[in-house]
């Protein structure tokens, strides 16, 4: 039964359990760094192993395993039962390589925190959820899974949380994931209704039955549903506020859960369910046109803020509207393509930037460690950090040659030639490239401010590059921020030919079919190339100068440009405040006004306050008389009048 | 006829008390209210010719409950009321749920006589003691050992509720 | 009358069939008898044996359904044996922490043993009747139990009031249900589920339909009051709180299930209870009770009260499996033993520790995570589980429910349902917020100053929490099984 697969499940699992009890029940235990830190990476690193030996036997046959029933009610069967196939196994080697690379680097990031091997028991508990949610075979593992990334992430945010307001602060994360995770379930009991079975395999065969695609935009609620679903998991409009708050938490967990993994869940579920979603070209469009405003509104965000992690997480909302540009286009493969792509290239400044944060604190080099007017010239001392973030921004803003450039490049192309079917797509199109341009800004912003031009924090700080065990991760990410982009050139070189993850996914996945679109219109595809070429080129080298020049003075410059525009930005568009008056407020008067007098109070008014007194018959007579009994009573009367009222004469 | 004369009788008497019951300041004259509602009760009961469960009503309540009633305000020495209370919104919503019951309940019984089938109760002759023995050790003699059992616990309780606290 | 001869046969095999019941008992005797001679310190083993016994008979004894003792008065086949153990594991489950609670608060009341021995009878009658007598009888036993352990702390005023408030407001509901039942032999002249599922009887019914829905009403209205559901739920709050916290466990946990197996026999196993108003009746208290339960929980600043609404609002999860015909039922009864499970092991934590947290307000629950990480971690487990987290067993409950209404075509009150659960979520995570997210800065035990009879307690049910979590199907397969030779009834809901 325990098949070498099943412990890319189990080992993880197995990690989480051990270091949590150990820890708990033994305070020694506790103090093993060496031992919790690496025991922790070697039950991601060998999950790897296993993924990688996978990934280069495949032979186009999905590998299944299944651990055991778990339930079998109404002629449902449940199993805990996964799948290595054209499409988790790429998302795998995602998770549990980057995963790793995390785990190593938190071994120095978290040296000498009391929580130490808690933090640990969360990375693989996450781990393990993530597991589940890839490899899942049926809805219901996935929805496991789904439900234990979001836990995983909310205990991380608030791993450092130390005080009730802050805390409450924190569950902003859960909450809104439970709108998505709502939706999920209406979603999966509506995919029970309409297909009888929740098996992925199954459903996507029925719906790509042509007979059943002829039926029209049956699919509707059940698309609409999960890509409500997917916003809130992955941080779109209306359900994106958590993200930028989520960065509370320890940095790794930014990188790990907050860019690189968990919040491409809701991508991966849509390309899982990709038939569905082709069948319902309304819901697409919908996609769409929420990611372009997801994107762009994210990325004049990014330009405004000063925290290093706030740009990063914005910068990854914005990147994350991109793979649903990617979606809502029908190129699904690129969708994934740009979640590997980005992994790669967020994980990395993410680590960077906690590495920075990392020797800001230590130097004791600012107030506020995090804030980047406070830096400056920290490359001087952090070379690798410096180069590696550098690598990534460029990667990031679509310089030619680099991992961002390839996939964006193939999103930005996707959406303009579905613009020749649907104009929409070129307003897209042209929302998506200002984003680029956006992008490239305060990347170049972000990384000048940080590591160039006038040292601005305290004078006499000593900032000293990071640990090996830190750096070595970081190389490692650059070197495949450069490279990751190499696994998918253009369909202009050889048609496609080339695209070698389009070839990998091509059997699985389904995208829509352009291909006539681009034959037809090849011209444009050169003309978008060059475009790309210039764009991403130009706004890094002008945002470049513009900084070396003015240093600090140039947001100030910004702002002139962006006029009243910037206080919006500045004010992240004020969706907290909106969401204060239009859903927490109103939910706090339901329960305090409308359903007060529902509410039972507990001991008496007229009694409250006489302690333990010795409660004698006269006093009883006087409760009874002053009390909420005959209350109740008279409510519990009017409950029976209605319901007599209406069995007799409704 | 005389049955109906004595059902109007027993009804109005009963109601009376009943109202005269919630009505009176007075403990001990709200208890004798209480007597006169359970006797036109039994009244009614043997009007149904179910004199066995006459006799017990007049017994058991009229007798021992009532007897113990009045010890127990007695020894307390329960004084009446001095205020009357105010006709304040709930008991005016109070007295308007109580009407529409009534009402509904009226009109339901109505229709009971008016409708349909009449109901099995012809064969009705639990009255008398023997049919009652003869079902109580027979089909009912389950339920009637497990009422028991709420005796037991009514008895337990009332002896954990009412004696000294001595905690040891 | 005719139909149910008299032999000693028959009474003899009767007792037979109701030995679980005999058991609990002689045991409720027994009991009695020990604390008169002053072996009170045995109290709780003797009552604990009895409870393992009699659900191990009731389990062995497994027969298909119609297995009738006592001239058709109680039912002793089909899911009897199963609710009757089940209920058993409740009464057991309680007793890990209940002594010790009594010891801590120096109150050595040895009378609840038998109590709660006779409660459980109580609940057992109740759920297996197979006559409206017997229903109301066990509801009575049971309730009457119930009115002595929310008084138990005589001397303290929550517990003196949360009595006398239960005692009045029960007696006011027992009177409809009773009423109930005599409107309905009123018109049927039997009280008999076999006799009132007659096709005589049903054509006597079908003319008197008003007397009928009135009857009918009165006694959902009873059922209805003693699972909380709205409107007819005041009482829940005040009296959990007044009463001892492992008792208020008890309380929401076997008197419901033992409530919402009658409730469920009547409707699915007499026809005239398949009827569409009756049935929108249940849906729609179903649905206002899951609202309301979750939406005022989240405004409760003591566990104990969020608890108590808690529990209201999963009685409106299972009122709503109770409108999806049998496989409703089949979820109700899992979700109910699973509930079991996290709420007794949840009020039995709660009373752990409320010597030292006093008044289990929340506030004095911050930096628990530190002080006794062990108990916090288990606390924790217990509160995703009834919030509904995978793959905890809690989930798979709510899992089974709203597929059984799905199934049924109920989408929109199965959205409606899954909408308040996840409302739910947050008054359960506000707990844990506050228990871990609050630095205290001490550093203590691992757990809290208690014995190890109710830290085994806990133990067990935090396993059992997570196994049924994962492998439900050890206790969904033997429902499944003892459901299956009842009569399948559809059910229908506007």
């Amino acid at each position: 039964m325990v098949s070498l697969e099943s412990l890319i499940v189990l080992l993880p699992l197995l990690g989480a359990v051990i270091i949590g009890l150990g820890g708990l029940a033994n305070a020694a235990f506790r103090k093993q760094e060496g031992l919790i830190g690496w025991l922790a990476s070697a039950m991601v690193l060998i999950p790897f192993g296993i993924v990688l030996t996978r990934f280069f036997g495949y032979q186009n046959m999905p590998l299944s395993f299944s651990l055991f029933s778990w339930m079998q009610a109404g002629g449902l069967d449940i199993s805990f039962s996964y799948k290595l196939d054209d499409l988790s196994l790429p998302m795998m080697l995602v998770v549990t390589g980057v995963g790793a690379l995390i785990h190593i680097y938190s071994i120095g990031y978290m040296h000498k925190d009391p929580g130490f091997y808690k933090f640990f028991a969360y990375l693989n508990l996450f781990i393990f959820a993530m597991s589940n949610l890839i490899m899942a075979d049926n809805l219901v593992v996935m929805f496991l899974g789904w439900e234990g990334v979001g836990l995983c992430s909310y205990l991380l945010i608030g791993f450092w949380y130390t005080d009730m307001i802050k805390a409450e602060a924190a569950q902003k994360a859960f909450i809104v994931n439970r709108i998505g995770d709502f939706a999920m379930l209406v979603a999966m009991f509506l995919i029970y209704q309409m297909f009888g079975t929740l098996d992925f395999s199954l459903i996507n065969a029925e719906a790509a039955n042509p007979v059943a695609e002829a039926a029209g935009n049956r699919y509707f609620w059940i698309t609409l549903l999960v890509f409500v679903a997917a916003t809130g998991k992955s941080a779109q409009i209306p359900l994106f506020t958590w993200l930028p708050d989520a960065m509370a938490g320890p940095t790794p967990v930014s990188a790990l859960i907050h860019a690189a993994t968990m919040v491409t869940a809701g991508i991966y579920l849509i390309v899982r369910l990709n038939p569905l979603f082709l069948a319902s070209p309304e819901v697409l469009m919908v996609i769409v046109v929420i990611a372009a405003l997801t994107s762009v509104m994210a990325a004049l965000t990014a330009i405004a803020q000063n925290d290093i992690k706030k740009v990063l997480a914005y910068s990854t909302v914005s990147q994350l509207g991109f793979m649903f540009m990617a979606l809502g286009a029908g190129a699904f493969t690129t969708a994934i393509f740009h979640v590997i792509t980005h992994a790669f290239f967020k994980a990395c400044l993410f680590l960077g930037s906690g590495s920075v944060i990392h020797a800001m604190e230590h130097a004791h080099a600012a107030e506020d460690p995090q804030d980047i007017r406070t830096m400056g010239n920290l490359g001087k001392d952090m070379k690798s950090t410096s180069l590696t973030f550098w690598i990534s921004t460029l990667a990031i803003a679509g310089i030619p040659g680099l991992a961002g450039f390839f996939s964006k490049d193939e999103i930005l192309s996707s959406l303009f030639f579905n613009g020749f079917e649907n104009q929409v797509y070129f307003a897209v199109w042209a929302v998506g490239l200002f984003t680029a341009i956006l992008t490239a800004f305060y990347m170049t912003r972000l990384a000048w401010l940080t590591f160039n031009g006038k040292a601005r924090y305290k004078t006499g700080a000593h900032i000293h590059e990071s640990a090996p065990l830190m750096t070595i991760p970081l190389w490692i990410l650059a070197v495949l921020a450069v490279l990751g982009g190499y696994i998918g050139l253009p369909y202009l070189i050889g048609h496609g030919e080339f695209h070698l993850f389009n070839h990998w996914l091509g059997d699985l996945v389904v995208n829509r079919d352009l291909h006539h679109a681009l034959e037809e219109h090849a011209v444009f595809e050169y003309l978008l190339l060059a475009l790309a070429f210039i764009v991403s080129i130009g706004t890094v080298l002008f945002a470049r100068n513009l900084y070396s020049k003015h240093d600090l003075a140039a947001d100030d410059k910004v702002k002139g440009f962006f006029g009243k525009f910037y206080g919006v930005m500045a004010g992240k568009f004020f969706w907290d405040e909106l969401y204060d008056t239009i859903l927490v407020r109103p939910f706090a008067w339901i329960g305090s006004k409308l359903l007060r007098p529902f509410e039972s109070d507990g001991v008496d008014g007229i009694v409250t306050g006489a302690g333990s007194a010795v409660a004698g018959i006269g006093e009883v007579f006087r409760r009874l008389q002053s009390g909420l009994v005959s209350n109740y009573m008279v409510l519990i009367s009017g409950g029976v009048l209605l319901v007599l009222t209406y069995l007799i004469f409704g | 006829m005389v049955e109906i004369i004595l059902f109007w009788l027993f009804s109005i008497l009963g109601i009376a008390g009943a109202v005269g019951l919630i009505f009176n300041r007075n403990p001990i004259y709200a208890a004798l209210s209480l007597i006169i509602n359970f006797f036109s009760i039994a009244g009614l009961y043997l009007s149904l010719r179910a004199e066995f469960l006459a006799v017990i009503q007049i017994l058991v309540y009229a007798g021992a409950i009532m007897v113990l009633f009045l010890f127990v305000i007695m020894l307390l020495n329960l004084q009446t009321e001095e205020k009357a209370e105010k006709f304040d919104a709930k008991r005016g919503i109070a007295f308007l749920f109580g009407l529409a019951f009534a009402a509904e309940m009226i009109y339901a019984l109505r229709s009971f006589a008016s409708e349909g089938q009449t109901p099995l109760a012809a064969q009705f002759d639990y009255g008398q003691v023997e049919p009652i023995g003869r079902s109580l050790m027979t089909s009912f003699l389950f339920p009637f050992e497990m009422i028991s059992v709420v005796l037991l616990a009514a008895l337990i309780g009332a002896i954990v509720v009412a004696r000294k606290h001595t905690y040891t | 009358m005719n139909s149910f001869p008299f032999s000693i046969a028959e009474l003899a095999l009767s007792s037979q069939y109701v030995l679980p019941l005999l058991i609990l008992l002689g045991a409720g005797l027994l009991l009695m008898l020990l604390d008169a001679f002053g072996a009170a310190k045995f109290l709780p083993w003797v009552a604990g044996a009895a409870f393992l016994l009699s659900a191990g008979v009731a389990w062995t004894q497994g027969a298909p359904a119609g297995r009738l003792a006592f001239f058709g008065m109680m039912e002793t086949g089909g899911i009897a044996p199963i609710v009757h153990a089940f209920l058993c594991l409740s009464g057991l489950l309680t007793l890990f922490f209940l002594s010790d609670y009594l010891d801590r608060h120096d109150r050595h009341i040895s009378d609840v043993y038998a109590l709660l021995v006779f409660a459980v009878l109580g609940m057992s009658l109740m759920a297996n009747a197979h006559d409206l007598i017997m229903t109301f009888i066990g509801l009575e036993t049971m309730s009457m139990c119930l009115y002595i352990f929310a008084a138990l702390f005589k001397t303290e005023l929550k517990s003196n009031e949360a009595g006398l408030k239960y005692f009045l407001l029960g007696s006011f509901a027992s009177a409809f249900l009773l009423y109930g039942i005599a409107l309905i032999y009123g018109i049927t002249g039997t009280t008999n589920f076999s006799l009132l599922a007659s096709p005589e009887r049903i054509e006597i019914i079908q003319s008197q339909q008003t007397v009928f829905y009135v009857g009918a009403g009165m006694l959902l209205v009873g059922l209805l009051f003693k699972v909380s559901a709205f409107p007819f739920h005041f009482w829940t709050p005040d009296v959990y709180e007044g009463t001892p916290t492992p008792l208020a466990g008890f309380m929401a946990t076997g008197s419901k299930m033992a409530t919402f197996v009658a409730l469920g026999t009547l409707m699915h196993q007499l026809d005239m209870f398949q009827n569409t108003k009756l049935l929108s009746v249940v849906g729609l208290a179903s649905l206002l009770t899951m609202i309301y339960g979750n939406i005022v929980a989240s405004r409760q600043q003591n566990i104990k009260r969020m608890l108590a609404y808690s529990s209201i609002a999963h009685s409106g999860y299972v009122l709503l499996g109770l409108c999806a015909s049998q496989s409703g039922m089949e979820a109700m009864l899992f979700y109910m033993f699973i509930y079991t499970l996290m709420n007794i092991g949840a009020f039995g934590m709660l009373g752990m520790v409320e010597h030292d947290y006093p008044d289990t307000e929340l506030e004095n629950w911050r930096g628990m995570g530190q002080k006794a990480p062990l108990f916090a971690v288990a606390f924790s487990l217990f509160l995703f589980s009834l919030a509904g987290i995978p793959p905890l067993a809690g989930f798979m409950g709510k899992y089974e429910i709203f597929i059984a209404v799905i199934r049924e075509g109920l989408l929109l009150p199965a959205i409606v349902g899954i909408l308040a659960s996840i409302v739910g979520v947050y008054y359960y995570l506000r707990v844990i917020v506050v228990m871990f997210f609050s630095k205290s800065g001490e550093t203590s035990a691992l757990l809290p100053s208690a014995s190890r009879i109710p830290l085994a307690g806990a133990a067990i049910l935090v396993v059992l929490v997570l196994v049924l979590g994962i492998f439900p199907s050890l206790i969904l397969n033997p429902i499944t099984q003892a459901l299956s030779g009842l009569s399948q009834a559809t059910a229908v809901l506007p």
